[in-house]
């Protein structure tokens, strides 16, 4: 991704924050963990509070292998050592959300599928695919979740209302629901083609 | 010099040949020329001296610089790192006064109450204090004041057309037995953000033969009409004990059960305001000593009262189960667009003080206070789970079948008590956090001086002169606790 694409998902993303900043509950409750993976996987913004959070800027390269599955795996290590699960002295944190954002398919598709019933297990509140972009492959994300959205472009009009969508999706996290159970999303906008 | 010498010639394009480099011998010793080329390098550093500050200046524009976020009305310091920029000083930065901040040049430092939330950039005025006649320059980092999430809070009342609707906040007192009942219910901040309906729901009622019931219930704010599975959880679990023949039976069961109780029957060392917890006590394993047989037979004997009243109280939950079933059918809804939590104490003053029979299905608590604090007991058990918000609801057929169904009731008598307490978690949440604080008695002190008026808002419920306790209890619920807005609900029979 480069040029226009990544230019509208930075745009994007930041403007994702902004919209959730306007959300007392997501200010009140909210933190993000941002992890790029490309042929090096970062953990580019580590678990940071709505308030603290500033803007970032994600960079791709030009070419080279996607490593989702090293992506997954950094999420795996990341959600057992800051995840607090409740009990009876200490209160949980609400179910973490998971957006996976991605303009083409694994590289490292072994170690990725490797991944998938660990992610699975995690008791994720949502698990959310996103292909976008023409070159992005929707049945790699499917076998990850079965909420997959496939943007068809990647200019800044899909990606504000995608994110937009996401915003609303986070909003459903922090509401009361029976144990194991996972959400139910909002309905996405027109644009967005989601996968059955 | 003989460099210098050798870079002129290059630069005017002089061919080396011998005649030059006599001519270059001759020059080496030459005064004018070796006076010349010493203000040649003194020119040079110069220059370089200017680039080096220039540059100085440049960097310091392109290095991303991160500002902490600033909360409005929250006091604000920010002291930036020059460490790596020795004579970069920041003489202004503008519009900071937009915000309500001020910049102090002498330490580099932002600091103030920001008055509003914002996003912006903030122009940095600068000079490299090296050079003679500082020319100012302007880096520019953007900036973030969140809002002070109160202020985001929206109050939109729920649509009253709508199906299902119901009043954005009920309350309620009246006698409860020979004591006082006290309830208020107030939509949480969440909810009124979206203009969305109260999901908790209450109810009260005396019944015949002098019992009396207070029912509590929270809808989950994930289902669709939640509000309406709460309201016939509460008003039909009050309506399935409406019934002279039940009660009467209950009556009688209840007396049974606390007079025909051998001593060894109770848990060790009853004292009478103990609770004695309901269906899991009391389960012998099997004797083995004829000795202990007529004791054994006791103890049967009282299992089996245990049971029968377990069973009648049974038989109400399976009951509004039912109900919500038939309810969602006929609507032509889904069960779990109704999903609800459920608690309820159904008590009775006897001879030997007041027997609490309750119930609890969720995450919400029922507690006892006896005398001043001299005891607190949780009396039901709590669906909480790992996760924030998880728990269990009564419209789950699962929880009829499982094997902590018998834990979900019990049986108490009390001698006396000060408070009987019914909370929904948007009260339990904020002023108990984790369920091993509903029976720690300095959180519970801290909690009754909360109710006393010793809060921020100084919103205090008086039940001595109790002319307005419902509204002043709808007004205590209205604090404030980040991070906590769901509905709240909560009852006290005092």
């Amino acid at each position: 991704m480069r040029g226009e694409p990544i230019q509208a998902l930075n745009n994007g993303f930041n403007g994702l924050i902004s919209m959730l900043r306007t959300d007392p509950q997501a200010m009140d409750s909210l933190h993000i963990s941002v992890i790029t993976f490309d042929r090096e996987v970062h953990n580019l913004v580590p678990l940071t509070d709505l308030a603290s959070f500033q803007p970032v800027e994600i960079h791709c390269p030009e070419s080279g292998p996607t490593h989702t599955g090293e992506a997954l795996e950094m999420l795996l290590k990341m959600i057992d050592s800051e995840l607090v699960k409740g009990s009876t002295e200490r209160k949980g944190d609400w179910k973490p959300l998971l957006f996976v954002f991605t303009d083409g398919k694994p590289s490292d598709i072994q170690k990725y599928r490797m991944c998938i019933p660990k992610i699975k297990a995690m008791d994720f509140g949502i698990i959310v695919g996103c292909a976008a972009g023409p070159k992005a492959e929707v049945s790699f994300l499917k076998e990850l979740t079965d909420e997959v959205v496939k943007l068809d472009t990647t200019d800044s009009n899909t990606l504000t209302t995608f994110f937009r969508w996401v915003s609303s999706s986070i909003e459903m996290g922090s509401k009361s629901q029976g144990t194991g159970k996972t959400l139910t999303l909002p309905p996405p906008p027109n644009e967005l083609n989601i996968i059955i | 010099m003989e460099t210098i010498l050798k870079q002129l010639l290059d630069e005017f394009n002089v061919e080396q040949n011998k005649v030059v480099d006599n001519t270059l011998t001759k020059l080496m010793h030459n005064a004018k020329i070796n006076a010349l080329a010493r203000d040649i390098n003194s020119l040079k550093q110069q220059i370089i001296a200017i680039f080096q500050m220039y540059r100085e200046k440049e960097e310091f524009k392109e290095t991303q610089l991160v500002i902490t976020n600033a909360n409005a009305k929250k006091h604000y310091s920010y002291s930036f790192d020059l460490a790596q920029f020795p004579n970069i000083r920041i003489q202004k930065i503008k519009n900071l006064d937009k915000v309500g901040l001020t910049f102090d040049p002498e330490t580099s430092s932002i600091c103030g109450v920001p008055d509003m939330a914002l996003t912006m950039d903030l122009h940095l005025v600068f000079i490299n204090t090296l050079e003679e006649n500082p020319t100012e320059d302007i880096k520019i980092i953007p900036f973030i004041v969140n809002a002070d999430p109160k202020d985001l809070w929206l109050n939109k009342p729920s649509n009253q057309n709508d199906l299902y609707a119901k009043a954005d906040s009920d309350k309620y007192a009246g006698a409860f037995l020979d004591k006082r009942i006290v309830v208020a219910s107030q939509r949480g901040r969440s909810h009124a953000h979206e203009g969305s309906f109260r999901d908790d729901h209450f109810y009260v009622s005396a019944l015949p033969e002098a019992w009396s019931v207070v029912a509590v219930a929270d809808g989950a704010g994930s289902a669709k009409f939640s509000r309406q599975g709460s309201k016939i959880a509460t008003e039909y679990l009050v309506k399935t004990f409406d019934n002279e023949v039940l009660l009467h039976e209950l009556n009688d069961l209840c007396l049974a059960y606390y007079t025909t109780a051998p001593a060894e029957a109770v848990p060790p060392a009853p004292k009478d305001d103990q609770p004695v917890s309901g269906a899991t006590t009391n389960i012998v394993n099997d004797p083995i000593e004829e000795v202990v047989k007529a004791e054994m037979t006791a103890q049967e004997c009282l299992l089996k009262v245990k049971s029968s009243i377990i069973n009648i109280l049974y038989k109400s939950v399976r009951d509004v189960h039912a109900k919500l079933v038939e309810f969602a059918r006929k609507e032509e809804i889904l069960l779990k667009d109704l999903n609800t939590t459920l608690i309820f104490a159904l008590v009775k003053k006897i001879d030997f003080g007041y027997v609490v029979l309750t119930f609890g299905v969720g995450d919400c608590p029922i507690n006892v206070v006896i005398g001043d604090l001299q005891e607190v007991h949780l009396l039901n058990l709590l669906d909480i789970g790992e996760f924030g918000g998880g728990t269990r609801f009564i419209t789950m057929p699962e929880i009829f079948s499982h094997t902590d169904m018998p834990l979900r009731f019990a049986i108490n008598r009390f001698d006396n008590f000060s408070k009987l307490i019914l909370m929904t978690d948007g009260i339990y949440d904020a002023k108990f956090i984790t369920e091993n604080k509903l029976e720690d008695k300095d959180t519970w002190n801290t909690f009754l001086q909360d109710l006393d008026g010793q809060n921020e808002d100084g919103a205090k419920v008086d039940f001595v002169t109790d002319e307005h306790i419902k509204d002043q209890l709808l007004t205590w619920l209205d604090f404030w606790s980040k991070g906590n807005h769901d509905d709240r609900t909560l009852a006290i029979i005092y």
